[in-house]
């Protein structure tokens, strides 16, 4: 078993999470996030080619066009590979764009002639995203209710408040590196959000194992970092394969899904992190402070002990 | 000991090579799971009361909707109140958009009207209605009422022999035949104003989904194309493959034969969740990945808390059957706290969630139920039965 000083660097942790949460947020209001398509509208093209055409050919030049998020769709076709009708939906775009991504559809791809233009309304409205988060919120009510009757209200309201932290910062690191989001983003938050639910019980369990197993006298703190300790191996493996699966998601997966596979790797790496570095300490501090006040004599050694 | 043990291991043998088999030959996700509106595309449809209704005028017209939407062949419509007077139905895989909405949004109020313009029997007062073809091959809607309505109808054809009675659906009038004689049996027929057989089924089946109990507007309709792309979907299909080779080989390379027991139970995970879609008639849509993707990390998850609590009580030098026992004592408290929690969380997401959340809470609770059994139930057995069999005495080779 390794043998860190988690709590003892809390106050080294705090503030780096208080910088990322920081940077998350101010990305957030400053840079705001990249929507695309599905929340601002744009452009579906039925186009007939003269020769059969393959959905990697037009991905090329839309890539090269920097439209890569489009939807390809080939109709009518048999072998599912190539097809002379296509109906490709890209976000809004300049009358000059315009002109460029067709003039390339030409020049890289072949004659084509277009045969539907419409513009379309994002599909993605507010009130969605209200009744989203308005689920979300009452299920993170269940989630402290259960914790507070499974646990206690410390863990409860730390692990939510760390819960609600992976999320945010997640939005906001997507809107830092300005990936562009669809509406895969409401699955990848609600992955996140799981995650970090389920990573958050699995610590917070061994440090409720330890608290009732503890013996007279035994710091908090020592307490709190043998539990992380213990849980050590398993945070790391777990992290490291869904992050590998999550890696091949977003290398292989293609331009559509990247959104999704990239915001969930961030909050798989940072549900790890906040797990042992964001909510441990946070509850530390809070029932250290509790039993200091509760005891008097308890308070002289964990003052000798620093 | 040894020969259940062996039995067993054999058992096992067969069973993930019936499943691989299973998974190769039948590929039952392409071809038996649905899929929803966002990976098929489609129709997406909102409709709106017109005036107040109640909750069981809604509830009444949800299910007129869902049949008139099977009617058009679609399989599993996605139908769904939202707010006090509004039912979002979404029609993966239709093919004819404009039918289709005009399907339904239909009223599909039928009205016998006598002379004076007194309404004398209604959609209501009927049995069935079929479409055919008459002696000239004209298509016609035939129509049986029921015990009410023949008494009615016998009664109307009584007293307005050799006038006409009036046929409108919808207000408007599709025909307006002369009474010739008295009609006691309850059968009619609709002959106007149909221009092909096609279209006489549609109004047949629309007669027989019942009026909505409240007329309704259209207020949103579109066509949706799939978020992934034909090439999208393939990528993505290739993605997941080599994702799940990599979990198979970090879990084997970490806890050796333990992790070929974790990959085991994985597999079985993956068979019970496209079992449990599949028999629940579930439709995937990209949230409903997105909620068995969370259900595997939390599958593997769980197997890695039992491996790592194995391998305290190893440690604390407890012999490997004592260990296995104990380890396992110890995990199943976090995994349980930790499955009910999400589950109950999913099941609020379902409650209160529109669509999307709903997608994403239905597979996530699937998708735990499963990692619970096979991580718990499988991985458990497989690790005694190994253990009875003595197949790996060397604890380094056991669990890494």
């Amino acid at each position: 078993m390794p043998h860190f000083d988690f709590i003892g660097h809390r106050r080294t942790w705090f503030i780096v999470s208080l910088v990322v949460l920081v940077i998350a947020v101010g990305s957030l209001f400053v840079r705001g996030l990249n929507l695309g398509i599905d929340f601002t509208g744009g452009i579906t093209y039925n186009l007939t080619f003269q020769k059969p055409v393959s959905a990697e050919q037009l991905r090329s030049v839309l890539e090269k066009q920097h439209i890569g998020n489009s939807v390809i769709q080939l109709v009518g076709t048999e072998t599912g590979k190539t097809s002379r009708t296509v109906l490709l939906e890209t976000p809004s775009l300049t009358e000059h764009a315009r002109y460029n991504l067709q003039n390339a559809l030409t020049s890289q791809v072949g004659k084509y002639q277009i045969t539907g233009l419409n513009k379309v309304t994002g599909t993605f409205s507010n009130e969605l995203v209200k009744a989203g988060i308005l689920a979300v919120l009452i299920a993170s009510l269940a989630i402290v209710i259960y914790m507070m009757i499974r646990f206690d209200f410390r863990f409860a309201l730390t692990g939510i408040a760390a819960i609600f932290y992976d999320a945010i910062v997640t939005i906001g690191l997507v809107a830092l590196i300005h990936f562009q989001i669809s509406q895969n983003i409401v699955p990848a938050v609600l992955i996140i959000i799981g995650y970090s639910l389920n990573d958050r019980i699995i610590i917070f369990d061994r440090i409720r194992e330890n608290m009732r197993l503890r013996k007279r006298g035994e710091p908090l703190k020592d307490l709190t970092n043998r539990s992380l300790n213990q849980t050590l191996a398993r945070s790391i493996i777990t992290a490291v394969v869904v992050i590998l699966a999550m890696l091949a998601l977003l290398i292989f997966g293609g331009a559509t899904t990247q959104d999704l596979s990239a915001a969930i790797l961030i909050g798989v790496v940072f549900g790890a992190y906040s797990s042992i570095l964001f909510a441990s300490p946070l509850w530390y501090i809070w029932v250290d402070a509790n039993e200091r006040a509760s005891a008097p004599a308890a308070r002289r050694t964990a003052k000798a002990e620093r | 000991m040894r020969g259940r043990g062996i039995i067993g291991l054999i058992v096992i043998v067969v069973v993930v090579a019936a499943i691989y088999g299973y998974f190769t030959a039948v590929s039952p996700i392409t071809n038996y799971v649905k899929e929803g509106l966002d990976l098929k595309g489609g129709v997406h449809v909102v409709l709106q009361a017109t005036k107040p209704a109640t909750h069981a005028d809604m509830q009444k017209a949800e299910t007129i909707i869902a049949y008139r939407a099977n009617k058009l062949g679609i399989s599993e419509p996605s139908i769904q109140l939202q707010g006090s007077n509004q039912i979002i139905v979404d029609l993966a895989g239709v093919k004819n958009q404009q039918q289709a909405i005009k399907m339904i949004g239909q009223t599909a109020q039928l009205e016998f009207k006598g002379p004076n313009g007194k309404v004398i029997l209604t959609g209501k007062d009927l049995t069935s209605a079929s479409a055919a073809l008459d002696q000239s091959q004209g298509p016609i809607v035939n129509l049986q009422f029921n015990a009410e309505g023949t008494k009615l109808f016998a009664a109307a054809t009584k007293q307005y022999i050799g006038q006409v009675i009036s046929i409108y659906l919808d207000n408007s009038l599709i025909e307006a035949p002369k009474v010739d004689s008295v009609i006691p049996n309850g059968q009619a027929m609709i002959s106007g104003g149909f221009s092909s057989l096609t279209q006489a089924q549609q109004t047949a089946d629309l007669l027989n989904s019942g009026a909505l109990p409240i007329p309704m507007r259209i207020i949103d309709a579109q066509t949706v194309s799939p978020t992934l792309g034909q090439d999208s979907i393939h990528a993505s299909a290739v993605a997941i493959l080599i994702a799940m080779a990599l979990i198979v080989l970090v879990m084997l390379g970490i806890y050796r034969y333990a992790g070929l027991i974790a990959d085991i139970a994985l597999a079985i995970y993956l068979l019970l969740v496209v079992g449990a879609l599949v028999a629940f008639g579930a439709v995937l849509t990209l949230p409903g990945i997105a909620g068995i993707i969370l259900s595997a990390a939390i599958a593997v998850d769980a197997n890695v808390i039992i491996f790592a609590r194995i391998r305290d009580e190893l440690r604390a030098g407890r012999t490997l059957g004592a260990a296995i026992d104990h380890g396992f004592k110890n995990a199943l408290r976090a995994i349980m706290d930790s499955n009910v929690s999400t589950v109950i969380a999913a099941a609020v997401l379902y409650y209160f969630g529109t669509g999307e959340v709903r997608g994403f809470a239905v597979t996530l609770i699937i998708g735990v139920l499963a990692s619970f059994v096979t991580a718990v139930g499988v991985t458990r057995y497989l690790l005694r039965l190994s253990e009875d069999t003595m197949l790996v005495r060397n604890q380094k080779l056991f669990l890494g």
